[in-house]
């Protein structure tokens, strides 16, 4: 009689089990200068011009936990490789986990492809006024005619995509700022000479003593990312519209030097973890130009 | 008598049934060890290709044969045609070969045991040709892999290896590396690490570029051993160019089924593949029912299966026109085609 109680006590209480798993969620911030988006653009008549300050030309962020960072690999800093095996490559770093601040994202438009990052717009409105008034290229459609407005360009998305809600295409958000803990949306803030973003590195392999380290990248003088693959993706078939939406490269993080170029901001001083509690922060502080 | 029965059949569940399945493994062999170690193979060229297959002109897609697999002057294969036994269980077994880089893309070429085929059931659309089942009991299988002899973990002729190594970083954490070079694609994108199933052809490429002189191993893996007799026999050939060019198939290597007391090619088995080759699998079952399975149905050999053309034939016929009758001069271990 005086046991039931003490079983249903303990159904009650129930088991917890303890799984030891050595990945973990890193949390922490990246930082990025100010300094970092002036970018030089050139025009199809080869005419040079700056653009300052405009945070939607900074492309994809690429952070990754490796075990050490060196010297002598390339002008920057760049992590530990293991063996070189094939004459054309450069040697595996191995990561042990990474995540990206930003990523790429089909803008619904063929014009768009390995050119619109997430974490970047707030509306429809904001990638329109940005590639008519800050690239001068304004976004056509398949028929060649300019995209009048916000709504023709959402009800595009919404037609291509096959979604019904904004909260279903991933390169605009209009609500930054809503909490999605434990995890961050990519969005960068204002914070004295830096831009910051809250980040988390997710299901990380924490070994004590590993480095963060990483690199943004930046656009060439014609906008095109050197992370992106025009070939690679999901295709997009619709009537006479057929191409690969593009994609990052799957090998990123494994071999960061072929893909860091000129006008990337690097990592310089990457942060060794011992407590994978502990906030992090890192800093692309070093510009790499070639 | 309720509990009587009772407890007779609760006893009867006790003791329960059991089957015993030893006729579906195969036995070690003393005769035939599970691992062998071939030697070297030469990378054969395209006029050596012609000579293997003994009439070019009369075979316009060059394919390799027992007869004619002759070695170079210098004592090197030029193709291998062997047979293995089965390994005691928990021990891998296969055959090891090498060969030496030339500079150059090579395809590497490896048959088991004749032919295999999915029979077509499908009740509408059937695939005649394929109506009448395989002989299951005939196939074996081999899974093949490949890399520079430095990377072999394995003792040729004695234990099989892999081409797997270890790159421990500075944290002292351990990654396996894959050294093997032979990546087979499969069905799915992105897919390098897949094999054929039973019977059934493997090949793939290996740029040598930069390490002319350089020797290759090539790791035959038993996977199945055929039940009919215990031994699996196989044929390999390392070719010189891009195996996307040459476009190896079941008809590359013939003959590779091998009886294991003559060692010579089974009785009529050169025909079995020449019929799939040359797609009359289905009235070549019909003719040599004792070549395919057993299962087939009732309408799998209707009237009209050996019509050549739309002329109707009867099955003597069709074997003197085609050559492919297992009775026929044509047929047999020591005959070719």
């Amino acid at each position: 009689m005086r046991i039931t109680p003490f079983l249903l006590a303990v159904l009650v209480l129930g088991c917890k089990f303890d799984e030891p798993l050595p990945e973990r969620d890193l949390k922490g911030t990246v930082r990025i200068p100010k300094e970092a988006l002036e970018i030089t653009l050139l025009d199809d008549e080869g005419v040079e011009r700056t653009v300052s300050g405009d945070i939607r030309m900074l492309g994809p962020v690429y952070l990754g936990a490796f075990p050490s960072v060196e010297e002598g690999h390339y002008a920057f800093q760049h992590p530990e490789m293991g063996p070189i095996l094939d004459a054309d490559y450069p040697g595996d770093t191995y990561p042990y986990g990474g995540t990206t601040i930003g990523r790429f994202d089909f803008g619904c438009y063929e014009q768009l492809v390995c050119k619109v990052v997430t974490g970047r717009y707030e509306s429809y409105d904001d990638v329109l006024e940005f590639f008519r008034d800050v690239l001068d290229d304004e976004i056509k459609g398949p028929d060649n005619v300019l995209v009048g407005s916000g709504t023709e360009y959402q009800e595009r998305c919404f037609e291509t995509e096959r979604v019904t809600s904004d909260d279903e295409v991933p390169f605009v958000d209009d609500d930054p700022q809503e909490d999605t803990k434990p995890y961050f949306k990519p969005y960068f803030e204002e914070d004295g000479d830096d831009w910051v973003a809250d980040v988390v590195i997710p299901h990380t392999l924490f070994v004590e003593g590993m480095s963060l380290w990483g690199w943004v990248d930046m656009p060439s003088p014609k906008f095109d990312f050197v992370t992106c693959d025009e070939s690679a993706g999901d295709y997009f078939y619709r009537y006479s519209e057929q191409y690969y939406q593009g994609a990052s490269y799957p090998d990123v993080l494994n071999y960061p030097g072929l893909y860091i170029d000129d006008g990337d901001w690097v990592v310089n001083d990457a942060p060794m973890l011992s407590n994978p509690n502990k906030d992090f922060e890192v800093t692309l502080d070093f510009k790499y130009e070639d | 008598m309720m509990i009587s029965t009772l407890s007779f059949a609760l006893m009867g569940s006790f003791f329960g049934c059991d089957r015993n399945a030893q006729g579906l493994v195969p036995r070690p062999s003393g005769a035939f060890p599970g691992v062998i170690e071939v030697g070297e193979l030469a990378i054969v060229t395209k006029e050596e290709l012609n000579l293997l297959n003994g009439e070019p002109e009369a075979n316009p897609v060059p394919y390799v044969r027992k007869d004619n697999c002759t070695e170079r002057e210098d004592g090197t294969l030029r193709c291998f045609y062997g047979q293995l036994g089965a390994t005691p269980v928990g021990q891998s077994g296969g055959a090891t070969f090498t060969f030496t880089g030339n500079g150059e893309e090579v395809c590497l070429v490896v048959d088991p045991e004749t032919v295999f085929w999915a029979q077509s059931i499908s009740p509408v659309n059937r695939q005649d040709e394929f109506a009448y089942p395989d002989f299951y009991n005939d196939d074996g299988d081999l899974d093949m892999f490949s890399g520079l002899s430095s990377y072999y973990t394995g003792s040729p002729g004695v234990e099989l290896g892999d081409f797997k190594g270890f790159y421990t970083d500075s944290l002292g954490q351990e990654v396996e590396i894959e050294y093997g070079e032979c990546f087979q694609t499969g069905a799915q994108t992105g897919m390098t690490d897949a094999h054929a199933g039973r019977a059934t052809v493997e090949h793939c490429g290996i740029d040598t570029d930069q390490r002319e002189g350089i020797e290759y191993t090539v790791v035959l893996q038993t996977v199945s051993v055929p039940l009919d007799d215990g031994v699996l026999s196989f044929g390999a050939v390392v070719l010189e160019g891009r195996c996307a060019r040459l476009g190896p198939t079941e008809c590359t290597i013939r003959g590779e089924s091998l009886d294991p007391i003559s060692g010579k090619m089974r009785h009529c088995t050169d025909l079995l593949e020449r019929a799939q080759c040359e797609k009359q699998l289905g009235p070549f079952c019909c003719a040599n029912p004792e070549m395919c399975g057993d299962n087939y149905p009732d309408d799998a050999c209707e009237e009209d299966v050996f019509d050549i053309e739309g002329l109707t034939n009867t099955r003597d016929q069709w074997c003197d026109a085609t050559g492919l009758c297992c009775g026929s001069s044509d047929a047999g271990g020591d005959t070719g085609e």
